[in-house]
């Protein structure tokens, strides 16, 4: 029996919760950009690298899910097309509390455009707790005026229930037809 | 995967590429681009890639000039190089792809002009050297690492490659002098097979992590009946239930919303004597002393209001400020300012839809209701994907998802409320989107009965 593998990516600045979203849902403890395995921390020792966070669903022996992480840095951007390859879409998380949470909006949906048009976008906006201007109206019309339609949810990354509502809206905006 | 090719995975090497690119290329390289390249070992491989945006890639370059090699550049600005193509950022797999053509082209130009050096590449003694105690460098951490996420140790080299996570040596000065002799150029590059967890099967730590239900389905049915009322689908327009939103209290709801939102100041809304809403806009909360959640002010909402039980204004400086200190030190009465009008109109409406709207009028979903924070009720989140995805009518909405009309009523007052409505009939055609695919439906229901089902497997 083959393995069927899908892949849903998530993205947005540093600190806005990729990883801690996706440890709130994920099936495994995620293994993340920069992590040090258990020994590694001593100086002379090699730094493990991955792509990206990682972590994984697990719907049956033979289908999985993968979510991966985008690294937070921008000097990455270039690289964000070949990292969506074959994704089923994206989920960006925002940090409310950011100077400017916009213009992270311009960057990263310029960054994943071509993805975005292919398949579909959710954001999820975090640390609204601490900060909560701007609001979801102001993110909706800010969206709009970049020609974008994507829900937009207040979230909590470390909520297994908001995260999950981030993937539901994902799924059913790709299909409204599939029953839950 | 992508496609290619006539002659298999062009065999390349990694330079001036930081640990993080490297690890994002060779993803790229172990899934969906394999047929494109294969990462080797400098010695093996038949083109370079560099990002030529890093410090060191023109001094990386100009050291493997003379191996007649060609080189992939990576850059922002473009590049002319002698037996180079340049790749302009961002990368695209697409430009990936073509690339592998385009090195083809020169190898093979290069067979021509200078065939001796292309069938049998020299190889700078230098280079092959080096090689090997760096690698036995490497190998010496691997050997004595504990290797993360179940890869086991390994006692010797595979003649092909090192089996690891993407490795990034430790910084020059720190290497150990008696693992590497002298610091020499060029540096080589250290082989490595990536590691993507998607592509190996190994025992990665499981979470366990329990089902949090607060309320039981009775009570959750409880409450979906309280928001969305009981009625039966109907037949035909003329059946649909209907309510007048003057007579509730939900018409001075939404005129303090209203006024709220032009003024951004904080409106006082009496519910009873003694209980009050502020809608405060500038924060995007609301303070009520009533309990949305309470028998109370589901039976404010459903009862029709009698004259002048309800006033509103915006209060003083004076009195916003006592009212601020009761509002911060009651921080459980405050919510999201939508979810209360949202809730404030589900109550009214009990699944029903307000007098004056047009039934079979066709309108679209210009904005998704903050779904994380407004209570939900049964198949809100289909009605709104629907909605987004199409102009139609409730009638049509609830008929397209096979679900009982009262929801789709339900969502049509609350989201209305919130002015999330696109009504402009000559802008409803410009927000049609395709047709979904339906290739992954099933795919798709497995992943949400399992996201619904809580986060045990």
């Amino acid at each position: 029996m083959s393995m069927i593998n899908r892949k849903i990516i998530f993205t947005g600045p540093v600190g806005a919760g990729k990883t801690t979203a996706i440890a709130a849902i994920s099936d495994i403890k995620p293994i993340a950009t920069d992590e040090y395995a258990s020994d590694m921390t001593k100086s002379r020792k090699p730094q493990t690298t991955v792509a990206m966070d990682y972590g994984l669903i697990r719907l049956s022996d033979n289908e999985r899910v993968h979510l991966y992480g985008t690294p937070g840095q921008e000097r990455f951007d270039f690289m964000w097309d070949i990292l969506t390859k074959g994704g089923i879409g994206l989920i960006l998380l925002l940090d409310n509390t950011r100077k400017d949470p916009f213009q992270d909006i311009r960057f990263y949906t310029n960054a994943f455009r071509d993805f975005i048009e292919k398949q579909q976008m959710v954001v999820g906006v975090t640390r609204m707790d601490l900060q909560r201007r701007p609001g979801l109206p102001e993110y909706r019309q800010y969206l709009e005026s970049l020609s974008l339609q994507a829900p937009v949810f207040e979230v909590d990354a470390r909520s297994h229930k908001d995260i999950t509502m981030l993937l539901q809206a994902l799924l059913f905006s790709l299909d409204p037809g599939v029953i839950n | 995967m992508l496609k290619h090719s006539k002659s298999g995975p062009l065999k390349v090497a990694l330079l001036a590429i930081s640990p993080h690119n490297r690890a994002i290329l060779e993803f790229f390289f172990s899934g969906a681009g394999r047929n494109l390249f294969r990462v080797v070992a400098e010695a093996e491989a038949d083109a370079f890639i560099l990002d030529f945006d890093h410090p060191d890639a023109k001094d990386d370059w100009q050291k493997r000039e003379a191996l007649h090699k060609p080189g992939v550049v990576l850059s922002v600005h473009q590049a002319e190089l002698p037996n180079c193509i340049w790749i302009p950022k961002p990368l695209t797999s697409r430009a990936l792809t073509d690339a592998v053509d385009r090195v083809y082209e020169l190898m093979a130009s290069r067979e021509v002009t200078h065939a001796p050096a292309v069938q049998r590449p020299v190889i700078s003694p230098t280079v092959v050297e080096l090689e090997p105690p760096l690698v036995k460098h490497a190998e010496a951490h691997f050997r004595d690492l504990a290797q993360p996420f179940g890869v086991p140790a390994r006692t010797e080299r595979s003649a092909k490659t090192l089996r690891s996570l993407v490795i990034s040596l430790p910084d020059e000065d720190e290497v150990d002098e008696a693992v590497v002799p002298h610091k020499a150029s060029p540096e080589p590059v250290v082989p490595t097979e990536v590691f993507d967890p998607a592509e190996a099967d190994i025992p990665l730590e499981e979470i366990d992590r329990p089902v949090a239900s607060v309320v039981s389905q009775e009570e959750a049915e409880r409450r979906w009946k309280a928001l969305c009322g009981e009625q039966d689908d109907v037949q035909t327009v003329a059946e649909v239930a209907l309510f007048t939103p003057e007579n509730y209290l939900l018409a001075s709801v939404l005129e303090a919303g209203r006024m709220a939102r032009d003024t951004q100041q904080t409106v006082y809304l009496t519910l009873a004597p003694q209980e009050f809403v502020l809608l405060m806009p500038k924060q995007g909360l609301a303070y009520s002393t009533i309990d949305t959640l309470s028998e109370e002010f589901r039976a404010l909402c459903n009862n029709p209001v009698q004259t002048g039980q309800f006033a509103l204004h915006i209060p003083s400086a004076t009195e916003l400020e006592q009212l601020e200190k009761q509002a911060e030190g009651d921080a459980d009465a405050l919510l999201d300012l939508e979810a209360f009008v949202w809730v404030s109109s589900l109550l009214t409406a009990r699944g029903r839809l307000g007098r004056g709207v047009d039934i079979a009028q066709k309108v679209s979903l210009k904005y998704w209701p903050n779904l994380t924070r407004l209570e939900s009720f049964p198949h809100a989140m289909r009605i709104a994907a629907l909605w987004n995805q199409r102009p139609a009518s409730a009638l049509d909405i609830a008929k397209a998802l096979d679900i009982p009309q009262r929801y789709v009523f339900a969502f049509h007052t609350a989201a209305n409320a919130l002015n999330l409505f696109e009504m402009d009939q000559n802008k409803l055609k410009s927000r049609e989107k395709e047709m979904p695919k339906q290739e992954n439906r099933g795919f798709f229901s497995r992943l949400l009965k399992r996201l619904l089902g809580g986060g045990t497997k």
